[in-house]
């Protein structure tokens, strides 16, 4: 049965991602025709990216025995999956959200395709992956991805309206920068939680709570650097493109953190999100 | 912001080599000192604003953060706004050197970053406290052996605000039980102990931290092997050797050791590789003299049985598991997990606290009205306020 469940999710991955290419593809076409949110058509398809989504991560932990958050492949997967619930609950509520999906959607389609191209194969879980520290420091991540995409997604578009390249169906300008402003926050508070359930899991797995380690330290920085720029906005009065563009650098130095360090070089963290 | 713009700038020009943000920032070296330092102000950035917001809880106001008109905002006639606001329940305050008025609802909203910066203090505090009060010691013990006061220490490192790391107490390790994945990777490895003065059993497994008398023991690397072999042969009396065969026990990977023995020529290497038995992991040992590269001999060992090499007799008397055991002391762990309690509750009150403010602000020769909310949807107070700016326009 495991087994049977580990040979599907691959498969059901490739079909979940054929699902959100139609998706992206009718939502960039529907953006570029001048229609206002995402077509009717594109959002059918990501709703039904997710679901076959969901059935393949769910067929992965049956069958590895544990959560997504061990190899890259899972690491990718889990961070497209949490980044489509995010913004699909977040558009149904509000449909200014919605037209983020020229974002959204892009960045969920390479996250998965990425993730299939660095293989499904199943890794053993080491000693350390145990304990809610963990599934709290994972799961926090995993939102303030999602939620940084989010505002990374606004603040991208409020950029482009400050110079000059408005786009016709994106949403007011003012509505972007304040849903910016707003989802940065859930991300800095996601990523702090995060950062803070990490370090005491790795207290209880290595016997120190800080490591100096590389996604250590640029989780930090990415930390701080969210920091700077909701207080910059909320006491310095920063908004439009200026917070804009320093959200879009914030956001890169996240992706740096989550996925360019363990890259570069051995980190604790690639030991094991390899 | 000053600081981690110098911070930043700074680490651009220091030596190249002398840390890396890839590799890890080396001890003691340069960008270590600077992002210290660089924690050190935020620290006090965050000390500050948390006295500072609770000066403003305790005299229950807001922000003085204000602001800014772009020019697009409503006008408002502020006398009719202020008195229709009054009317509703909006608490006034008076902005300093006439720049407008302040209306406020929720005032218990204040709270959230005075919580969000406490449990920032209490993490960073302790932190601090785990980091200058550790001290830390490294036992060897070999299986049947005890640690206490006299095992093998490997090293000892203490911080300057640390005590002593003695043992209080005694444990002697009963049997070391790894364990495996089916591809031959280690999975776990548990240490069972005793305590020699309650009797009582005490595990410890890899990379998880068990607490022991008033400290904490744990274990992040398998040692190895140990081996007690007799050799004897022509011009050598039997003699025992203690050979500790070094690496992680994974199935199918072996671990060497030689040795060089005084009447014997050329080097005697040991070779220990673990097998999957039925009952668990089975260490195959072998035993092989070379001399000048050329192998002269080469016998498996089993427990308790002589075995010829070029003359010589060696025998397998006992084969241990080795083992190091870290025992640390440090205080401040509590201070880190309630401070980051607190910093969760403080992000939750954040959006779970409703606040609303309405600013008139005064923009020349006219007042304009600015409303600031803790929903992202201001349509969701809109409907008042759009009363409010029609009954005021």
């Amino acid at each position: 049965m495991q087994d049977l469940l580990l040979n599907m999710d691959p498969r059901i991955h490739v079909v979940a991602l054929v699902a959100y290419a139609i998706a992206t593809g009718t939502g960039i076409a529907a953006a570029l025709g001048g229609k206002r949110g995402w077509s009717s058509v594109g959002l059918a398809a990501a709703y039904a990216g997710l679901l076959l989504h969901s059935a393949g991560l769910l067929a992965r932990w049956i069958g590895s025995g544990h959560g997504p958050y061990l190899t890259r492949y899972e690491l990718l997967s889990a961070y497209a999956w949490v980044s489509m619930v995010v913004w699909l609950v977040w558009a149904a509520r509000d449909e200014r959200v919605r037209p983020l999906g020229a974002i959204v959607m892009p960045t969920v389609l390479i996250l998965v395709g990425v993730g299939l191209f660095t293989g499904p194969e199943v890794k053993m879980l080491p000693p350390t992956f145990t304990g809610v520290w963990l599934v709290l420091h994972v799961s926090f991540y995993f939102v303030a991805f999602a939620t940084g995409l989010v505002s990374f997604g606004a603040s991208s578009l409020v950029a482009g309206h400050s110079l000059g390249r408005a786009l016709p169906w994106a949403p007011g300008s003012e509505d972007l920068d304040a849903l910016a402003y707003r989802s940065a926050g859930l991300a800095f508070s996601f990523w702090g939680m995060g950062l803070l359930t990490g370090a005491i899991w790795a207290y209880y797995s290595w016997g120190r709570f800080w490591g100096w380690d590389p996604v250590e330290t640029w989780s930090l920085i990415t930390w701080l650097s969210l920091g700077v720029y909701l207080h910059l906005r909320r006491f310095y009065g920063w908004r439009g493109g200026r917070a804009a563009m320093l959200m879009i650098v914030c956001y890169a130095l996240a992706l740096l953190s989550l996925f360019g360090t363990s890259w570069f070089g051995p980190t604790v963290h690639s030991e094991y999100f390899s | 912001m000053a600081a981690v713009a110098l911070v930043l700038v700074a680490a651009l020009f220091l030596p190249q080599g002398s840390y890396s943000l890839v590799s890890g920032v080396q001890r003691g070296g340069p960008l270590r000192m600077m992002l210290t330092l660089l924690l050190m102000m935020i620290v006090v950035a965050i000390l500050a604003a948390t006295i500072v917001q609770a000066r403003r809880v305790y005299r229950r106001t807001r922000s003085d953060a204000v602001p800014r008109c772009s020019g697009r905002e409503p006008a408002v006639r502020a006398g009719a706004a202020r008195v229709v606001l009054r009317t509703r329940g909006w608490r006034e305050r008076t902005l300093p050197g006439g720049a407008g008025f302040v209306f406020s609802k929720h005032s218990w909203s204040a709270w959230s970053g005075v919580i969000l910066h406490v449990g920032l203090l209490l993490v960073m505090a302790g932190l601090a406290a785990t980091v200058g009060t550790e001290s830390r010691t490294e036992y060897l013990v070999r299986t049947g052996e005890r640690l206490d006061g006299s095992a093998q220490v490997m090293s000892v490192s203490r911080a300057w605000l640390s005590g002593d790391t003695e043992l209080a107490g005694a444990l002697t390790l009963d049997k070391v039980v790894p364990e495996y994945w089916p591809s031959g990777e280690l999975r776990a490895m548990n240490s069972y102990f005793t305590d020699v003065s309650s009797g009582e059993a005490v595990t410890v497994s890899v990379n998880t931290i068990t607490r022991w008398s008033g400290g904490r023991l744990f274990q992040t690397r398998v040692y190895g092997r140990v081996l007690d072999v007799l050799i004897s042969g022509p011009g050598l009396p039997e003699t025992r050797y203690r050979v500790d065969v070094e690496g992680v026990p994974v199935i199918g990977a072996p671990g060497y050791r030689d040795i060089e023995i005084a009447g014997i020529p050329g080097e005697v290497r040991f070779r220990s590789i673990e097998t999957q038995g039925h009952d668990g992991a089975v260490p195959r040992i072998t035993i092989r003299l070379e001399e000048g590269g050329t192998v002269c001999a080469e016998e498996e060992l089993v427990l308790g049985q002589p075995v010829d090499l070029a003359g010589y007799t060696a025998t397998l008397d006992r084969y241990d598991y080795w083992q190091t055991f870290y025992y640390t002391q440090q205080q401040g762990a509590g201070m880190v997990i309630v401070g980051t309690v607190l910093v969760g509750l403080g992000s939750l009150a954040f959006y779970l606290i409703p606040y609303a403010r309405i600013y008139i602000l005064a923009d020349g020769d006219t007042h304009r009205l600015i409303v600031s909310a803790s929903k992202l949807a201001r349509s969701a107070i809109s409907p008042r306020v759009r009363a409010i700016i029609e009954e005021c326009a």
